[in-house]
């Protein structure tokens, strides 16, 4: 189950951190809410009782935007972000003009790297994209990003993960009930946690590989919409698929997502050769690496020709 | 943005003991039947019919197609096919990914593969997570107006374009009849 509630709340595209870890995130996240140290809302303990009320029904965009806050400052409590302005500033441009391609401008889109050698890089429901320094370190292009950060964009435009929680069991038969327990007994009340756990469960099985294609989709017709080359997604998938099977993150990676081989054949199915037209997209590989070439942690393998360079 | 590889010396040892010279060529396999074109585009003509998992060498690419070479015959196939072994052979593909290469972005430095997963967020710290307010402000305060990003596409030429969402093709992966054009 703790995996399970992990990739769904997460919805990592490339990878997918601890998933026990990110489940304990999530746990404490609702009951602590109230007691957190807030952030420029003040009343944010019953913005979440309200937000996770919201679940249960429709979900409205600042119920969409609490939950996703609520879920990115927990994940911000385990990995921070990486101390270079100068890049975290490039990520939001290149996350921004692409979120301007889509119709949920109203969204405030935030882009964060994190500091964790890990490959993976997630969304969170109402604009809340991620990408961890690992993942960041291993891209050759501007492209690229936009491939993957385009593709988290795809579950948060999609709302993957509000979807599924509204389809879940929980939402069918116990919808009222979570509420009411969130009220009467407030937000981190034993009952309403169990309630809570067993309806994430459910959510998780209802997860499926659809999403992730789905994004892809997505991710490569929103860079291609930004003037991108709609190749840099595709590239990230070759490389991810070249990854050492063995080792214990991607084995997690496997688990949780559909394999980028298979990612590649259904991106393959959709886009067959309609895409050449739009190869002249911009690549820009120097302009990622002028960034990278200030690397933010001394871990940073030296800069590479690009072969994704024309 | 495919080019093949070319590591050397070290590894040619290593390269002997293998069945194939992984660290010479951009070896691939197709990851379904695919149609070999005798040009880079959908609707020329098919050369040959590759079977799933034959073995080539990729020595080209223009947009959605790689150039290969199978020993026997040159041609283009979509390059969304190509794999790095038949994943039916998982310690194959393991020797494979070590050519690096096709795609990488990273050509030439071998790195691929020793530095990917070098480990995850670390368990405990993810289980000591507090709800970190500094961080998300941190995150929420971070620059890039809209009108920043729109700069910045200028700068880098990046061009608007108008173009739909991509229905789901019908094909699974499994199929390997596919519809469109390979």
């Amino acid at each position: 189950m703790k995996k399970l509630l992990a990739a769904m709340v997460l919805s990592g595209c490339i990878g997918t951190v601890s998933a026990q870890g990110f489940l304990d995130i999530l746990k404490k996240a609702i009951p602590q809410a109230p007691s957190a140290p807030s952030t420029p809302t003040p009343s944010q303990a019953s913005s979440i009782t309200q937000a996770l009320g919201g679940l249960f029904g429709s979900t409205s965009k600042e119920e969409e935007v609490q939950i996703g806050r609520q879920l990115a400052g927990n994940l911000l409590g385990a990995v921070q972000l990486v101390r270079d302005d100068r890049l975290q500033a490039y990520v939001n441009k290149v996350g921004r003009w692409l979120a301007s391609q889509t119709d949920r401008a109203d969204l405030n889109w935030y882009f964060g790297v994190l500091d964790s050698d890990d490959i993976n890089a997630f969304a969170l429901p109402g604009g809340y994209v991620f990408v961890t320094r690992g993942l960041y370190n291993r891209l050759g292009s501007e492209a690229e990003l936009a491939g993957v950060l385009g593709h988290e964009i795809g579950h948060i435009i999609m709302q993957h993960h509000l979807k599924v929680l509204r389809q879940s069991q929980m939402v069918g038969a116990g919808s009222g009930l979570l509420a009411g327990q969130i009220r009467q007994g407030g937000i981190g009340n034993a009952a309403a946690q169990n309630l809570l756990g067993n309806g994430a469960e459910a959510l998780a099985r209802g997860l499926d590989k659809d999403a992730e294609f789905e994004a892809d989709r997505i991710g490569v017709v929103l860079a291609t919409r930004a003037g991108y080359s709609p190749y840099g997604l595709p590239v990230v998938l070759q490389k991810i698929g070249r990854s050492n099977a063995t080792d214990s993150s991607v084995a997690l990676l496997f688990k949780t997502h559909p394999s980028p081989q298979d990612r590649l054949s259904m991106l393959g199915d959709a886009m067959t050769d309609s895409f050449d037209k739009y190869a002249d997209g911009q690549i820009l590989a120097e302009r990622l690496q002028a960034i990278a070439g200030h690397p933010p942690v001394a871990t940073t393998p030296a800069p590479a020709p690009q072969s994704l360079t024309k | 943005m495919m080019s093949s590889l070319n590591a050397k010396s070290s590894l040619a040892l290593l390269a002997l003991c293998l069945a194939w010279p992984v660290f010479s060529a951009d070896v691939r396999f197709a990851s379904k039947e695919l149609n070999l074109r005798a040009a880079p585009k959908g609707d020329a003509g098919v050369i040959a019919t590759i079977p799933k998992n034959t073995r080539f060498e990729v020595i080209g690419e223009q947009a959605s197609w790689a150039q290969i070479s199978t020993g026997k015959q040159q041609g283009w196939v979509l390059f969304f096919y190509l794999i790095p072994a038949p994943s039916s052979n998982p310690e194959t593909m393991n020797d494979v990914k070590s050519s690096v290469g096709l795609l990488t972005g990273r050509q030439g430095t071998g790195q691929v593969t020793a530095v990917l997963g070098v480990r995850g967020l670390d368990e405990a710290q993810l289980k000591a997570a507090k709800f970190n307010a500094e961080e998300l402000k941190r995150l929420e305060s971070l620059p890039g107006s809209k009108q920043a990003a729109e700069g910045f596409a200028k700068e880098g030429k990046l061009a608007q374009r108008d173009i739909a969402f991509l229905p789901a093709a019908n094909a699974t992966p499994q199929q390997n009849q596919g519809g469109g054009r390979q």
